[in-house]
């Protein structure tokens, strides 16, 4: 371990693992219950990270203080989660946190809104002046780790959400799923969540058919896209459209075969045309499926891809927690890399200290008053070459002598500290 | 063993263990995008090694056809962005070349006819690639249709670009056929083989691939129909490229 066995790295906190929501967000809304400045006072450095599903606090902190650390948290009203509580330190706390940002801990596995949450809880510790080198560092790895995982591993490739799942299946049927002509029927929860996500992948037009044009209409505002239609103009809007979604609470079918088969009178030409149904009962005519050059899917369906997509998430977890394991191995190194440094110039400063003074005496001496100025500055080009070629081969025997390395740093901090 | 063979079954080797790939890649769907990958380096080190064996052992109709093939298709994995063939273009290239390997008979292209030749295994070439892409088309159609949800995690190219590379495919490969019989009648006078059974194979390929055009572009036959069209096409092809070099053996 880098640190000085007399600190620790430490990971603290409660998640949608072992609390209920009505907890988290007592104390998202308030993370002032939390004595921070009290935290702050006897921590090194301090990172907090808070979100809808977790409530954490990052850093690092005297080993012997490691104990006071559910105490801090659990000050004043939060006595009620103390049992809830879960305290990592060192590799553990390294794992969780590159597990966090990856996304591996996260309720919706794979998730990437993780990444821009703990970057801001790393930019707000910054700015309150509460990390330091070993933090900075651990940020800088885990966002690495995270890039690796996501890019190399299944973890976030595949949608896991209905509404997701719905618009990313167009991504199989149409070549240039940005000039689609996206018709949703509903305008409820399930409706906006399919027409945002649409929007933000991007589309052609959308057209949002709905019994009230006034909440179709109120959708589209939202959004900032689209026009709303009665659910008397859908069959005119349906021959428009690629995609047509329906996500209703409509208790019968709203799209007919008859429909359907007119539509695509009128299509010739215009390509594939896609039906999903995600409304329950059925809004769109199952019997549609029959039709040559048109894809329905329902429910079922999706409900089938998603569980399908998060069952690959889950395998992919086990391979990604090989990343995480290299990363905290990075880790070690990265901040080992630092702390020689850190030693190697200041063992460089001890022996050139040492050097310029010897060089002095030795000049100071009557035997070489006949040296001109530029033999003088000679003999001190000498030394400083000298001191040079020492601390680049102590470098040398840093980087390859793996065993002895903490030995020589130890030796090297020892003589360092002689000097003063 | 001699270059001549161990180039070819080099070759082969390469082909059959892209197909592997693929075949596994599809059994192992959380896996699949590897076995694509590794399927598709294979499949280019094989077209590598193909090439070579034109460009050192010298320009044989057979082996300008598989190399011809290979480099179709990866014109089509690069330009259109369709990994996916190698899964039905590899397995369509080793079958030919353990056909060629099995049943070696040299055919040597006459100069006279050289550009005709030329044209003509071009033509086969985009034909055969139709035939994979039009193989791929109908699993994909299959899987939408069927949902058969468990190959959703196969990563594809969407449906209609499937269809678009298809017809481009169909297009230019039966631009070079039609310029390439254009070309064998004017030098007729050149050619001494069982020259009529040829000329009816030939028309008669070429007619069902313009019928397969005719039908989607003037009847808007749909792109299952054309698909299927296609494979009977790849069908018709193949008999008159392997079916008259046996019947000119046997005769």
């Amino acid at each position: 371990m880098v640190l000085p066995a007399s600190a620790a790295i430490f990971c603290i906190g409660v998640s949608y693992r072992n609390t209920s929501l009505a907890v988290r967000e007592k104390l998202l809304k308030s993370t002032d219950t939390i004595d921070l400045a009290a935290i702050r006072a006897e921590v090194q450095e301090l990172v907090v990270l808070s979100t809808c599903n977790r409530f954490e606090l990052y850093g690092t902190i005297p080993t012997q203080d490691l104990h006071k650390l559910p105490d801090l948290f659990c000050s004043s009203q939060q006595e009620q989660i103390r049992d809830k509580l879960y305290l990592h330190t060192h590799d553990a706390a390294l794992k969780h946190v590159l597990a966090v940002i990856s996304g591996i801990d996260s309720m919706i596995i794979g998730e990437t809104q993780i990444v821009k949450q703990v970057k801001e809880a790393f930019a707000n510790a910054e700015s309150n002046g509460t990390t330091g080198t070993v933090m900075r560092e651990v940020l800088r790895a885990a966002l690495s780790v995270s890039k690796k995982i996501r890019t190399n591993t299944e973890i976030g490739s595949k949608v896991v959400s209905i509404s997701h799942a719905a618009i990313s299946l167009c991504d199989k049927i149409f070549a240039h799923p940005d000039k689609l002509n996206l018709l949703i029927v509903g305008a409820g929860e399930m409706a906006t969540i399919a027409a945002r996500y649409a929007c933000k992948r991007g589309i052609s037009t959308l057209a949002i058919a709905n019994r009230s044009v006034a909440r179709a209409e109120a959708l589209c505002k939202e959004i900032g896209f689209g026009h709303a239609y009665p659910l008397e103009a859908l069959s005119s809007v349906l021959a428009q459209a690629d995609v047509v979604l329906t996500a209703t609470a409509a208790d019968s079918i709203i799209i007919s075969r008859a429909q359907v088969e007119e539509c695509l009178q009128g299509r010739k030409g215009k390509g594939t045309l896609a039906l999903i149904d995600i409304s329950l009962p059925r809004n769109i005519d199952p019997s549609c499926q029959g039709i040559e050059e048109l894809y329905l899917f329902d429910l079922d369906d999706l409900k089938k891809i998603t569980a399908q997509n998060n069952a690959s998430r889950q395998s992919a977890v086990v391979q990604a927690m090989q990343y995480v394991e290299q990363g905290v191995e990075a880790i070690h190194r990265s901040l080992a890399a630092r702390e020689a440094g850190v030693t190697v110039a200041q063992f460089k400063g001890f022996l050139q200290q040492l050097a310029n003074k010897q060089t002095q005496l030795t000049l100071a001496k009557a035997d070489y008053d006949s040296l001109t100025e530029q033999q003088r500055e000679g003999i001190v080009d000498l030394a400083d070459t000298i001191v040079d070629k020492i601390v680049g081969s102590i470098g040398l025997q840093l980087k390859s002598a793996s065993e002895q390395r903490q030995h020589i740093l130890t030796l090297m901090q020892k003589l360092s500290s002689k000097s003063d | 063993m001699s270059l001549n063979l161990a180039l070819p079954a080099a070759g082969l080797l390469l082909f059959a263990l892209s197909s592997g790939l693929s075949l596994v890649g599809f059994k192992r769907i959380s896996s699949s995008k590897l076995y694509q990958q590794l399927a598709l380096y294979s499949y280019c080190i094989g077209t590598l090694v193909v090439t070579v064996g034109v460009l050192l052992l010298g320009a044989e109709r057979s082996q300008l056809l598989i190399t011809a093939i290979a480099w179709v298709g990866l014109l089509a994995i690069y330009i259109f962005k369709v990994k996916a063939i190698v899964a039905f273009l590899a397995p369509v290239v080793s079958i030919i070349m353990l056909f060629q390997i099995l049943y070696f008979m040299p055919q040597v292209i006459p100069p006279a006819m050289s550009i005709h030749v030329l044209l003509a295994i071009a033509g086969q070439a985009f034909a055969c690639c139709a035939c994979a892409l039009s193989l791929l088309y109908l699993w994909q159609h299959r899987v939408l249709k069927k949902k058969i949800i468990k190959w959703f995690g196969i990563e594809t190219s969407a449906l209609e670009t499937l269809g678009k590379v298809l017809q481009t495919c169909l297009w230019v490969g039966f631009i070079l056929l039609t310029i390439s019989l254009a070309t064998g009648f004017a030098s007729m006078h050149a050619w001494q083989q069982s020259l009529q059974l040829k000329i009816a194979w030939a028309v008669s390929v070429w007619v069902w691939y313009a019928a397969i055009l005719v039908s989607r572009h003037l009847f808007d036959n749909s792109l299952r129909g054309v698909a299927l069209m296609s494979l009977v096409g790849f069908l018709l092809l193949s008999l008159s490229f392997y079916g008259l070099l046996f019947f000119n053996t046997w005769n």
